[in-house]
Parts: C-alpha cells; sequence; structure tokens
C-alpha cells in the first residue's frame, strides 16, 4: 500500500486506479472464486460434449433436453433455498421434509374441495411457516442451524405421516398435469419457472441491501452485526424463503407425480448440497453465486441422464456422480 | 395334499386365467422382428433390495437366453419417486422396442408412461400395478400386467399361520411404506386369511431392517403376549426376527420375497416362514412378454405369476435350486409365443 | 470543573458501570477536542474498553452523562451513538472478508436508486463515492472493487479508519489501531491519523504503546480501576509519569 505523502500533488495518485481489460482478465483469473464459477459451466459443456458424442440420436434430440431441464427444474428450485442458507454459513437440512409437507397439506387441501393453485398457496404457506420457524429458534436461540434444520426434517416429516395418516392423496387435475408436461415454444413450464425464480434470487441477493446483508451475515456475523445489520432477521427472512421455495416445490412434484406422497424423498437434499458446493458457493457463507448452483443442478442431471441413456448400471452411476462432485471440489480447491 | 403339489395348482390356476384372458391382448408392433435387433428398456425400483436384484437378474438371465438387449434401470432409492420417473423419461424417447416397469408408487411413472405409448410402444408393468386412472389420464396404456396377487399371498401366509398358533392369538403386523399398494394387500390379505386372530398394527417401516426391528421392539414392549409377527416383506422379517430373539421369545415369524437370506435364517429357525413371490419368474416373464410382442405376436392382458409359502418343511430345496423359480414348475404363458 | 463545554468534541461526566457486583467504571469524567488525538491509557481491567464501549453504544452506562459539542446526549444502540457522530474502529476491524472494499464501506449505509417502485441498489454511486473516500484521507487502493480478503493488515485498517472517518463523524474511537502491524504499516496509519486531525476529528485513541501515544497525541489520560487518575497535555508527560500512573505508585494528578 502507498500511504503517500502530505503534499498536494499526491492527491492526483490517490483513490481507484482504473486497470485496463487485459489486466482485469489477468486478476480475475488469479481469483480462485472466479474458477469456482466457471468449473460448473466448463464441466456441464463437457459433459454434454463427451455424451452427445456416444449417443448422438438419443442424447442430443429436443426431447432429451427437454428431459434434463425437466427433470432439473424442482431441484433447481430448492437449491435456490439451500444457496440462501448456505451464503449465512448456515444448511437447511429439513427441506425435502418441508417439501412432503407441502405436498401433503396440497393433497388436503385439494381433496376438500380447493382448486390445484389454491392448495398450491396452502402448501407453499405451509412451507413458509416451517422455514420461518427454522430461522426463529436457529436466531433467538443461538443453536447451530445444521442442529435446528436436522431436528425440523424429522419433525416435518413425522407431521407429514400424522396429518395424512401415512397415506398418499391422489391428484388428478389436468391442468396441473400441464404443468408438468406442458411449455413455452420448447421450453418445459416448471423450466420456465426455475429459471425466473433463480434470476429473481440472483437479483434480490445482489442488487438490493438486503441481499448484501445476507453476504454480510455469513462471511462474519461480529463485523456485521457491529455494523448494525440484524442477523436475527437475515437468518429470519433466508430460512422463510427456503421453506417457501420447497412449499412451493411440493405442487411442481404433485404435477409430475399425480400424487401428494407422504415419504421424503432424502435424494433431493443431498443433491441440494452437491449443487451447492459444485456451483462455488462457499460452505462458511459470504461468498456464492445463484448461477452457479443453477448450472451445478442442471450438470447433475445431465449426467445421471447421459448415464441412463447410455445404459451404464445404476451402481456405476452414483459412483460417477459421486467423483464428479469430488473432482470439481478439489480442483478448484477453494474453502 | 402334498406341500409340492400347492405349487402345481397354482401353475394350472394361471395357465387357466390366462387361457380366459387370452381374448383380452392387445396389438403389438407391426413388423416381427429378429431377436438379435429386439432392445427393451426396463425401470424397476431400488436395487438396494435383494427383491429387485433378483428381477434384475431373471431380466438379464432371459434377455441372455434369447439374444436380446435390455438396458435396465433403477431409481437410486427405494423412494425416490422423481428419480425414478426422471430415468424412464429419460429411456422413453429413445428407440426401445418395449418397456417394462416396477413403479416406485401406483402414479409416479404415469406421465413418462404416457409418453411412452404416445411413441406407440408397448408397456410390460411387473409386480406393482401402476394406478389406472392417472395412467388414462396422462394416455398411457399397459400392454400386460404380470404379478402376484399379493392380497392371495398374504392371505396364504395368514392361512399357513392360523394353522400354526391356532385361532385367537395376537399377531403382530409390520407393513412396508406408508400408503404402498403392495404393503396395503399383502396385508388385508393376511388379516383375511388369519381371521379371529387380533391384530396389532400395522406399523410402518418403509420395507427397512432396522426400522422393522425397532417396531417390533416397541410392540413386543406394549404387548408381552404377541403370539406370532408378519412382516410385508423379507428384509423388515430379518429385523422382527432380530427384535424377537432379543426379548428371548421363540413366536413364528413370516415374511414375504422369498429371500435367499431369509431361506437360510428358515433353515435356521429364527424367521418360520416366507412367502414366495419369484421376482425372478416375474423379471423372465417380462422380457418374454416384450420379445412377443416385438415379433408381432399378442399377449395376455394380466398374468398372475407363481407363489408359494416356504417353510421349514420346503426350505431345503428351495435353498438348493436358489429359489428363483417354484419347485414343481409353473406355467409360464408368454414362453410359447416366442417365434424362434 | 469541566461542564457542558462546547468546545470539548465529546465530554463524558462521571460514568458509571457495573457488571453484577464488579464495578468497571467508578465515576470517569473525560473529553476530546476535535482536531486532536485524545489517548487513553491504562492496564489491563483500568476500564478503558468499557468506556469505549459506553461511548460507542455498545453499552449503556449506570449514571454520568455524556456531551457532544456542549450538547447532552443519549443513547442506546451502536446506531444510535452513530447519528450522533460517533464512529468506532474495533481491533478486529469489522470487516467482511469476501466483499468488496466499496460493500464494506457502505455496509447498512447502502446507496439505493429507484427503478419503478422497486428500490435497488445504486453500485456505480457507491463505488465512485468509496474512491472519493479513499482519496479524502489520501489512502491508495489499486480498486476498490477488490475484495477485502486481498489486502494486507495495514491497508485494511486503513479501509476501517477510512469508513469510521467519511461519515460525517465528529469522534473516531480507535482502539489499538496498530498492534498488529509492522513498522512501516504502522507508520501509514500514524499518517492516516494525522491527516484525520487536519480534518477537524475528535481521535479517541486507546494504546499501550506509550511512544506512539506521546508521538501522536494532543491529550492524554490515564485509567486505573474504574478512576482517570490523571488527564493532561502529551507534551507535559513522559514514559515513565504514564508508568507510574498505571501501576499506581504515584498519586494522580487532573
Amino acid at each position: 500500500m502507498k500511504l503517500s505523502p502530505k503534499s498536494s500533488t499526491s492527491s492526483a495518485q490517490a483513490g481507484e486506479v482504473e486497470t485496463s481489460t487485459l489486466n482485469k482478465v489477468r486478476l480475475a483469473t488469479k481469483d480462485p472464486f472466479f474458477w469456482s464459477n466457471w468449473i460448473v459451466v466448463i464441466a456441464f459443456i463437457l459433459v454434454v460434449l463427451v455424451f452427445g458424442a456416444l449417443k448422438p440420436h438419443s442424447f442430443l434430440t429436443m426431447y432429451n433436453l427437454n428431459n434434463i431441464l425437466v427433470a432439473s427444474s424442482i431441484p433447481a428450485i430448492i437449491v435456490v433455498g439451500q444457496t440462501f442458507a448456505v451464503a449465512t454459513a448456515g444448511i437447511d437440512l429439513s427441506i425435502s421434509s418441508i417439501m412432503t409437507f407441502g405436498a401433503v397439506v396440497y393433497g388436503i387441501a385439494f381433496t376438500n374441495g380447493s382448486s390445484w393453485w389454491v392448495a398450491g398457496i396452502a402448501g407453499t404457506i405451509a412451507g413458509t411457516l416451517c422455514g420461518f420457524l427454522n430461522g426463529l429458534i436457529i436466531a433467538k436461540r443461538k443453536i447451530s442451524d445444521f442442529i435446528v434444520t436436522l431436528g425440523m426434517l424429522s419433525v416435518a416429516a413425522g407431521f407429514a405421516l400424522v396429518i395424512s395418516n401415512g397415506v398418499p392423496r391422489q391428484i388428478v387435475s389436468n391442468s396441473l398435469s400441464n404443468l408438468a408436461i406442458g411449455g413455452f415454444g420448447g421450453i418445459p413450464y416448471l423450466m420456465v419457472i426455475a429459471f425466473v425464480i433463480t434470476v429473481a434470487a440472483h437479483f434480490f441477493l445482489f442488487n438490493t441491501r438486503f441481499g448484501t446483508h445476507i453476504l454480510a451475515t455469513g462471511g462474519d456475523p461480529d463485523a456485521a452485526r457491529s455494523m448494525g445489520v440484524n442477523i436475527d432477521l437475515v437468518k429470519i427472512v433466508v430460512y422463510s424463503i427456503s421453506g417457501t421455495l420447497a412449499g412451493f416445490a411440493a405442487m411442481l412434484t404433485i404435477s409430475r407425480i399425480g400424487a401428494a406422497e407422504p415419504a421424503a424423498n432424502t435424494s433431493l437434499l443431498l443433491n441440494s448440497v452437491a449443487a451447492v458446493v459444485l456451483g462455488g458457493v462457499s460452505l462458511f457463507g459470504g461468498r456464492g453465486t445463484i448461477f452457479g448452483p443453477f448450472v451445478a443442478t442442471l450438470l447433475l442431471q445431465a449426467l445421471t441422464n447421459g448415464l441412463t441413456v447410455v445404459g451404464v448400471a445404476a451402481y456405476y452411476q452414483y459412483v460417477s456422480i459421486g467423483l464428479v462432485v469430488i473432482l470439481s471440489a478439489a480442483l478448484v480447491r477453494t474453502k | 395334499m402334498k406341500k409340492n403339489n400347492r405349487f402345481l395348482t397354482i401353475g394350472i390356476s394361471v395357465v387357466a386365467a390366462a387361457a380366459l384372458v387370452l381374448a383380452g391382448t392387445t396389438p403389438s408392433n407391426a413388423a416381427g422382428k429378429k431377436l438379435s435387433s429386439i432392445r427393451i428398456a426396463v425401470v424397476i425400483k431400488g436395487l438396494d433390495n435383494p427383491y429387485f436384484v433378483s428381477v434384475k437378474q431373471g431380466i438379464i438371465d432371459t434377455a441372455k437366453k434369447l439374444g436380446v438387449v435390455a438396458n435396465v434401470q433403477a431409481a437410486p432409492g427405494l423412494n425416490d419417486d422423481i428419480g425414478q420417473a426422471n430415468k424412464l423419461d429419460a429411456l422413453a424417447g429413445q428407440n426401445y422396442d418395449c418397456y417394462i416397469v416396477i413403479p416406485i408408487t401406483s402414479n409416479n411413472l404415469s406421465q413418462g408412461l404416457g409418453k411412452v405409448t404416445k411413441a406407440g410402444k408397448p408397456i410390460i408393468n411387473i409386480d406393482s400395478p401402476v394406478d389406472p386412472a392417472s395412467l388414462k389420464a396422462a394416455g398411457g396404456k399397459i400392454t400386460s400386467f404380470a404379478g402376484t396377487d399379493n392380497t392371495a399371498a398374504g392371505k396364504a401366509g395368514g392361512v399357513s399361520m392360523l394353522k400354526l398358533i391356532g385361532s385367537g392369538k395376537k399377531i403382530g403386523l409390520i407393513a412396508g411404506l406408508a400408503g404402498n399398494v403392495t404393503s396395503n394387500a399383502r396385508i388385508a390379505g393376511f388379516e383375511a386369511g388369519a381371521a379371529g386372530s387380533t391384530f396389532v398394527g400395522p406399523v410402518n417401516a418403509d420395507w427397512d431392517t432396522t426400522k422393522a426391528l425397532d417396531a417390533a421392539n416397541a410392540m413386543l414392549v406394549a404387548n408381552p403376549d404377541i403370539a406370532a409377527f408378519f412382516a410385508a416383506n423379507d428384509q423388515m422379517a430379518q429385523g422382527v426376527a432380530k427384535a424377537v430373539a432379543a426379548a428371548g421369545k421363540k413366536i413364528p415369524v413370516y415374511g414375504v420375497d422369498g429371500l435367499m437370506d431369509n431361506l437360510n435364517l428358515i433353515k435356521a429357525g429364527s424367521v418360520t416362514a416366507s412367502i414366495s413371490q419369484y421376482p425372478y419368474v416375474m423379471g423372465k416373464m417380462g422380457v418374454e412378454a416384450c420379445v412377443v410382442l416385438a415379433q408381432g405376436g399378442k399377449v395376455p392382458a394380466w398374468t398372475i405369476t407363481p407363489y408359494g409359502v416356504i417353510d421349514s418343511s420346503n426350505v431345503d430345496a428351495a435353498l438348493k435350486s436358489g429359489n428363483q423359480t417354484p419347485p414343481g414348475g409353473y406355467k409360464d404363458p408368454y414362453a410359447p409365443l416366442i417365434k424362434k | 470543573m469541566m461542564t457542558n463545554n462546547p468546545e470539548y468534541a465529546i465530554e463524558v461526566i462521571d460514568i458509571q458501570k457495573s457488571f453484577g457486583s464488579v464495578a468497571a467504571l467508578r465515576g470517569v469524567s473525560l473529553f476530546a477536542k476535535p482536531g486532536e488525538v485524545t489517548a487513553i491509557v491504562g492496564d489491563n481491567g483500568a476500564g478503558k474498553s468499557t468506556l469505549i464501549k459506553c461511548i460507542a453504544g455498545v453499552y449503556t452506562a449506570d449514571a454520568g452523562e455524556i456531551h457532544i459539542a456542549g450538547k447532552k446526549v443519549h443513547f442506546t444502540t451502536p446506531e444510535e451513538s452513530r447519528e450522533f457522530g460517533i464512529e468506532t474502529v474495533y481491533q478486529t476491524l469489522g470487516l467482511i472478508e469476501d466483499l468488496t472494499i466499496w460493500q464494506n464501506l457502505f455496509l447498512n449505509r447502502e446507496k439505493m436508486k429507484c427503478i419503478g417502485p422497486f428500490k435497488i441498489l445504486n453500485k456505480k454511486a457507491m463505488r465512485l463515492e468509496s474512491a472519493q473516500m479513499l482519496k479524502n484521507l489520501d489512502v491508495y487502493i489499486p480498486s476498490i472493487k477488490g475484495r477485502v480478503r486481498g489486502l494486507s493488515g495495514g491497508q485494511r485498517q486503513a479501509v476501517a479508519i477510512c469508513r469510521a472517518a467519511g461519515w460525517g463523524s465528529k469522534v473516531v474511537i480507535m482502539d489499538e489501531p496498530t498492534a498488529a502491524l509492522g513498522v512501516r504499516e504502522t507508520a501509514k496509519v500514524e499518517d492516516l491519523i494525522s491527516r484525520m486531525k487536519e480534518q477537524g476529528l475528535a481521535i479517541l485513541l486507546i494504546s499501550h504503546n506509550f511512544d506512539q501515544v506521546l508521538r501522536l497525541a494532543d491529550q492524554v489520560w490515564v485509567m486505573r480501576q474504574g478512576n482517570v487518575m490523571a488527564g493532561m497535555r502529551a507534551k507535559d508527560t513522559s514514559g515513565d509519569e504514564l508508568v507510574a500512573l498505571i501501576t499506581g505508585a504515584s498519586a494522580g494528578k487532573k
């Protein structure tokens, strides 16, 4: 650092010095944060290329790419919530159960006469309530995010079983199924919804005041608090967002599988954490992107899809996916 | 009636049923295909259960024998309904000649199956039935169903249990995944077969050995006078057997599936019986049905696959043969329809 | 006695603070003038930190008054104390490593612009003003777009100080600002403090480094066991005298 001497000519050197574009690129590539963002995109392109080469007539068809988009939609929405939680150096282990709880509430509302979208609002609000509870307990009782959401994982799953009596409710609704089958000019509705949510989340995190506060809370809660950031409010909002998205995703899941199932789906949770890590979001909080985990979700689904199309046995699929996650994390070597 | 004849009786019923239903056949691909060019897509439940590993084995062995290609995919876990739907979607757009499916829930594959039907390909549904309402709403059509009558299987178990312990006793019931059709049918069948007994539960243990162990423990504590247990699948029966042994009791434990591990336990005495449903045969029949359809033939709309109660009296024979197919044979309505 | 003197940027009168049965401050009175460095020295447990926190609004005093430019003020939170122009640079600096320099400078004071019904961050304005804030104090940072993580200890200290000084503040409290820095960076920070003096800020400096105190400060207060033992002009005292007052070897003089 140069603190210039107390002469009047020094002010010309002080302050920001604009670097040339080349310097900017050089600076960027030295920043490990840069690589952790782009490695996902590179990996995704690689996966598409490799499987496209192996099975050009099967993998690269509009139909199959459509499949990958549909398969990615619900995980992509869940991962937005998880990203917010991880950005505050927390984690939401309860999202899969909150989704199940939302699904059950949806089922009860629907079979009691609500329309398909009013039931969707009911399920979403159920998710918001669970998330709000998470955030409240984490903020006010100072218990770790890991433990609180772990507890909610069981509680929400249990409640889902209780109020549904363990029985799935079939949801027959053409409008709802259409959500899963139809699309805008080739792009499935589900992916359009997921993309809109992703863009909104990006905007919220990087272009609003509260978004900066979220990153500050994750980066250094003590420093943030000393500057007057309301840490408690941040935690409450972030987990409420995560719960809301899980509750909303319940309706989308029902549109795909046709019933409100009381059994939780834990692979959704594991994939969300994998996608967050792959997407370059630091588990220690304060740093990350929204689009990184989005692309990572596409990557994981494309990988699963590609392996299925090529005919790789299920056992090897688990191994391959695990390897991709570890390799990507190792290649980037960020915290 | 001698025990071995039980299977013959069931086998004959199968033939009779098939003959009756032959009228309800469905047309398949117009042109017949050469065996070597037939490609079959299979989406079954999670391979973390030996039952479905046996289904897969039946499929692979039969495909190999006939010289056809089978791509067997399974969902990552026994309850990953979305993951399984994704797998079917991925295969539905590929140019397979026929699709074999075992859905995790009665609804989760309906949309994917709709896509398969739209592509004009036949669907063989084995083991767990797809819900007809959601299937119809998605525009899907099952060409043929081959599975055990889970209710009848449960009932056979109930009848056998009643003979063993007598009437009016307390029986603990351990069920599978909540709301699952197979589990419900087996439990209901067992209750019918063992009518006159008092039933504790059913408690859901999600097809999982450890959960069943905990559930049985809790039941034994609350009801020390339980005289027997019925678990809706063999993996859960293993857990129940451990709970019973830990409580120091010697009461009969029945399971369903006919897994080799459980047959060994039957021989050792910790499990009493298993209602075998021959998943290997289901896989075999699935492939055979696909081949017939790909060759332009017709198949019966539904087939009941064989089942039978295995206990200490016939476990040796079952162990020796690997329990893939019922002793005493069975009737296979698809095999004779295959053109060589 | 000093009371209500508008010449003082800040004056505390008879501040008392106890934590349970422990009396941390037993009636502390001192003042700081604008454009001066006012040092507070004392041993561990003398009450310096507690006093600073009362002034910063982290604690609320049990008794006593605080006057800013002759006017009595009352506050219960750090945000309220900021409104009166009191800023603090803590030893841990309060910077968020993964955020950029301009984000840190504007933390919780973000500039917004309106797009329709929405208020979004006005990043351009914040970047421009950040550059200006650093320029005002002659601090050189290659790019305010860089993250704090990439700065050296001395650079971070400078950014934290700029933040404290740049908000229309009247009183800047610094707790051991050069304790973790090497010789050269310490010199640079001391230069920065001098420039802040030129801008008319009142700087309250806590330091264990008597050389630094005698070098930088205009006024020195010595605290011991929750009391102010002595207050004098820095040029009128020496290192030895300060040590004696801190340890209690000599009686106080006011």
